[in-house]
């Protein structure tokens, strides 16, 4: 039985950008065939790797911190006590994707595997890899992934 | 590119593109290396090359894993795509690639390539020279199996055997006989233990050494019949495992913090002989992210750094040893083991051949 029964706004929106965030049955457990949030990960741990994707709030002169590919997607992490990422997703993924939304709508989001899937559906068939390597520069640039960890995130291997 | 020589190894660094897997030359005595944008190089045994790096991969991702069949059959993997690349007796090459990523790539001894793809399942290949080349996929009927890393095995009698490391479902295991007999998959697994790597340990038979990401190692003498692997808890190591080997009875463990190394316990467990607990590994600390084993003579080394070490495994001695921080060497350790069985299927079309 999925963890979440019913499309579920979260009640905040991100700190920096005011973004607004749903849980969605899908990606709780009610589609065999979708990543899914680990049931231990609490729904305001989700909209917090979420906040956290979206950018700690602006202050001039500083690195918001966000972490964005080419397309606007975003990508979240959760980091456990001893700097490593956390296993978030029931696949074993450590990163979250959030696709990018037009201005206004409600955002959700899935934890992801670095690995392309050749049946993905048609309309997803033929995009570049994804996360792409910009996001995982980006890790890397604000240091929550170090050069050892980035490399095997490259190759599609697990981080922790 | 510059290499440095030691009385007991070498360590090649690269500029540019980085270095991000290692192990043999496909096709002759030397070596090989990929990189991030999808390339290789390949080099004499002393990884001394004057050629130009060769784009393989046309997504341009990093190279995470190489296998060859024969002097003509090359499969090269990335997480976007796995390229096979038939060279003919005129040196002209044909490709074909499978668009979706994968963890790894390994041959059968029956010419096969087997692509582990994660909770995606299974690739399998003949090579052919073809222009559209024939690819089977499989993948789980019911609950997801993740199929993280393949090892082909072949025993004294021609039989073949497939053997997984599918994380918390543990140890996968199947006879293989082709593209079309892959029907399921039984697994071994204790609960909690996150198998991350195998491999082989004695060669013409499916002996083979699991390990879980914390250090627990399970070594069945006959993968297909043996229902109760010797389970080793490798006390001590630092870092998450990111990798298993085995060469001359050697044990060979590289985590995130170091490169273990226990000098004939495979060996010992193979015979039969009792082994001693307090006999510490070779503790070399090191950032590397994959290892491999060339010949049963030269570890691989891919560092975090961009460059490749190479050392000979009959000079890692105690004079290479660092303090051992954890007093525990390792126990024997008895686990609660489930068998199950996994259903497979064959995806009934792939599109992707180029």
């Amino acid at each position: 039985m999925p963890s979440v029964q019913v499309v579920t706004l979260h009640p905040s929106s991100t700190a920096r950008r005011g973004l607004r965030y749903e849980f969605t049955p899908k990606h709780h457990g009610a589609d065999s065939d979708a990543a899914c949030w680990l049931t231990e990960l609490g729904l305001d741990e989700e909209f917090a790797i979420f906040d956290r994707a979206d950018g700690i709030e602006e202050v001039e002169g500083t690195d918001p911190r966000q972490i964005a590919d080419e397309a606007g997607n975003l990508y979240g992490y959760e980091l456990i006590p001893d700097g490593t990422m956390r296993v978030i997703g029931t696949w074993y993924q450590q990163l979250a994707e959030f696709p990018v939304q037009v201005d206004g709508a409600i955002w959700h989001g899935y934890p992801i595997w670095p690995l392309k899937n050749e049946l993905a559906p048609e309309n997803r068939r033929g995009e570049k890899c994804r996360p792409t390597t910009r996001v995982f520069d980006r890790l890397l640039e604000i240091g929550v992934i170090t050069r050892q960890q980035r490399k095997r995130l490259g190759n599609g291997k697990l981080t922790i | 590119m510059n290499l440095n020589g030691t009385r007991n190894g070498w360590t090649r660094t690269f500029t540019g593109a980085e270095v991000t897997w290692a192990g043999a030359h496909p096709f002759s005595q030397g070596l090989c290396f990929g990189f991030d944008d999808g390339s290789l190089i390949f080099t004499d045994e002393n990884a001394e090359s004057d050629k130009l790096p060769q784009s393989i991969s046309e997504s341009g991702e990093p190279v995470n894993g190489l296998a060859a069949h024969g002097k003509t059959s090359l499969a090269v993997s990335t997480r976007a795509d796995v390229t096979f690349v038939e060279v003919d007796a005129r040196g002209e090459t044909t490709r074909s690639v499978y668009r979706g990523g994968a963890h790894g790539v390994a041959t059968t001894s029956s010419g096969y390539f087997i692509s582990p793809l994660g909770i995606n399942g299974l690739l399998v290949v003949k090579p052919d020279a073809v222009a559209k080349q024939r690819m089977s996929l499989w993948e789980s009927n019911k609950e997801k199996l993740y199929l993280y890393r393949v090892v082909p095995l072949r025993d004294g009698k021609g039989n073949e055997a497939l053997i997984f490391a599918t994380r918390k479902e543990g140890v996968g295991i199947c006879p293989f006989e082709g593209y079309d007999t892959l029907q399921n998959i039984h697994t071994i697994a204790s609960l909690g233990v996150d198998i991350v790597d195998i491999c082989e340990v004695a060669l013409g038979s499916f002996a083979v050494a699991a390990i879980s990401i914390d250090g627990i190692l399970m070594v069945f003498n006959d993968a297909l019949r043996d229902f109760r692997p010797v389970t080793i808890k490798l006390g001590g190591i630092e870092g998450t495992v990111y990798r298993v080997l085995s060469s001359r009875g050697h044990l060979f463990v590289l985590t995130s913090k170091a490169l273990y190394v226990w000098h004939g316990l495979i060996g010992g467990l193979m015979d039969d002989r009792p082994i001693s607990e307090n006999v510490p590994p070779v503790v070399m600390p090191m950032e590397a992210i994959y290892l491999n084993i060339y010949r049963d003579s030269l570890l691989l080394i891919v560092m975090a750094a961009n460059e490749v070490q190479g050392i000979g495994i009959e000079s890692i001695g105690k004079s290479t040893s660092k303090p051992f921080t954890n007093p525990e060497r390792f126990v024997q350790t008895t686990l609660k083991l489930d068998w199950l069985e996994h259903d497979f299927k064959q995806c009934p079309s792939l599109a992707s051949v180029a």
